[in-house]
């Protein structure tokens, strides 16, 4: 199972959701992928469901923990 | 799974908004036809043009900056005052000049209040300083364009000197240049990567644009001095409209979608118009009678493409995160493929066409302006139908 952990704090948007999604396409089979980000990515949740993936997005101290998992 | 709190922006408002300022369009629709190139048609756009940004700027300031949200009831006890100042504004173009003194002090409240408001959420946001300076120096724009919309609205109800008339190119200048194109400049160096899923094209100069445009808004305003003033604003905003596209088509050469989307599609039209714009506000500076052209450019093309465009996306988004915070495990139609392609695509080409119609006619040929504006208004329904279907796709969900 692919574990990928990103850290897009510092980053301008759009890169945080590039950088998920590019992560997310170029993963091979189930996985998980966790992020971590200033701002809560919120044009990245339809793209997230369109690919099907569950994802869970919280406040995490001073910005916020995304979590994707993806079955195969 | 969407995490909830006081984090997560309302939609609500912003929405709420984002469909008056589209009645307001339509409205500018109908008295394109009705009226022609009059005040009551320019300032029908403008109350959407306005509207668009105030709505939209309520969503897009927290997304990107970092500031807190606001609750919808903020948003829209904040932005009454507009809704009704033009609403007035409107009735006494159409021949209630009584309304214009009720229409001044509510405008001008309402600008300042929101203004104020905006600049206070965003001054101790922690992201973004460019993005946050650019919409503080659109908003002071808007507070000089309503003081001079104010003064000029109770100088047409007699209250004031007919003489202070003559500011209306300054406050076309402060309105269509230094608040409504430096806002949609900013946000485009957002918008074309989001919505075309490409790394930003980051560098030294590449968000010039959007500062240059400003002073363009600014110079133009010196108009009342001398006509040099409009022509030097003229080039500045040819400069800013070729440096922004040199970066967005640098930045589309990297998407990772391949299709362009329906909202830039509108965009790289507008665009274009913003081009032509900046021409014919540049030949009017020697052959007067061209202005309203340029401003049919400016209005018809530039500004109403870019927020018709954006709109695709931002009412889908905004439809999207209503229903998903109404129904958490629903399954949700996706978002990729909810705007009805053939329909946008047809009324883009009306709307197109519509306005190079009616500023073709305005400027050789003011019989045709009839037709021009009703292919335009053809177009303009037309988005406005889409936009509503997309919107109530998600929003007249059941559990």
């Amino acid at each position: 199972m692919n574990e990928i952990q990103l850290d897009n704090r510092g980053l301008h948007p759009p890169e945080p959701m590039i950088r998920i999604l590019e992560a997310l396409d170029n993963m091979n089979g189930p996985g998980k992928l966790t992020a971590i980000m200033e701002r809560q990515p919120r044009f990245l949740f339809p793209e997230l469901e369109t690919r099907g993936l569950r994802y869970t997005c919280e406040p995490n101290g001073e910005g916020y923990l995304l979590t994707v998992e993806r079955d195969a | 799974m969407i995490s909830s709190g006081e984090s997560v922006s309302d939609p609500a408002g912003s929405g709420g908004l984002l469909a008056v300022s589209l009645a307001f369009f339509l409205c500018g629709c109908i008295a394109l036809i009705v009226h022609g190139a009059s005040l009551l048609t320019l300032h029908a756009f403008a109350a959407f043009t306005v509207m668009a940004v105030v709505g939209a700027s309520n969503q897009l300031v927290p997304v990107l900056t970092g500031a807190r949200p606001a609750p919808a009831r903020n948003v829209i006890v904040l932005s009454a005052p507009l809704v009704l100042g033009f609403i007035f504004l409107l009735g006494g173009f159409a021949g209630f000049h009584g309304l214009f003194s009720i229409a001044a002090p509510l405008l001008f409240v309402g600008v300042t209040a929101w203004s104020i408001w905006t600049i206070n959420r965003i001054r101790t946001a922690p992201l973004e300083a460019q993005t946050r300076a650019a919409v503080v120096t659109a908003t002071v724009a808007f507070i000089a364009a309503a003081t001079l919309g104010a003064i000029m609205a109770l100088a047409l109800d007699g209250r004031l000197p007919a003489a202070l008339l003559l500011l209306a190119p300054a406050h076309a200048s402060l309105v269509i240049i230094a608040f409504a194109s430096t806002f949609v400049f900013a946000v485009s160096y957002r918008f074309v990567p989001m919505f075309s899923l490409a790394h930003t094209t980051e560098g030294r100069w590449t968000r010039s644009a959007q500062w240059t445009i400003a002073v363009a808004g600014v110079v133009g305003a010196l108009i009342f001095l001398s006509a040099w003033y409009m022509r030097a604003a003229a080039v500045i905003a040819l400069v800013s409209v070729i440096a922004a596209v040199v970066v967005h088509v640098q930045t589309l050469k990297k998407r990772m979608r391949k299709k362009i989307d329906v909202s830039l599609r509108y965009a790289s039209a507008a665009w274009v118009f913003a081009f032509l714009a900046a021409c014919c506000t540049l030949l009017a500076t020697w052959h007067p009678d061209k202005a309203p052209a340029a401003v049919a450019f400016a209005i018809l093309g530039w500004l109403s493409l870019s927020i018709l465009g954006y709109s695709y996306k931002v009412v889908g988004f905004l439809a999207w995160e209503y229903a998903r915070r109404k129904h958490p495990t629903a399954k949700l139609p996706a978002l990729g493929n909810a705007v009805p392609e053939r329909a946008s695509n047809i009324s883009l080409g009306l709307l197109i066409a519509g306005t190079v119609g009616a500023a073709l006619s305005m400027a050789i040929a003011p019989q045709a302006l009839r037709a021009a504006a009703a292919i335009y208004a053809v177009g303009g329904f037309g988005a406005v139908a889409v936009l509503t279907q997309l919107g109530w796709r998600y929003v007249g969900l059941k559990a």
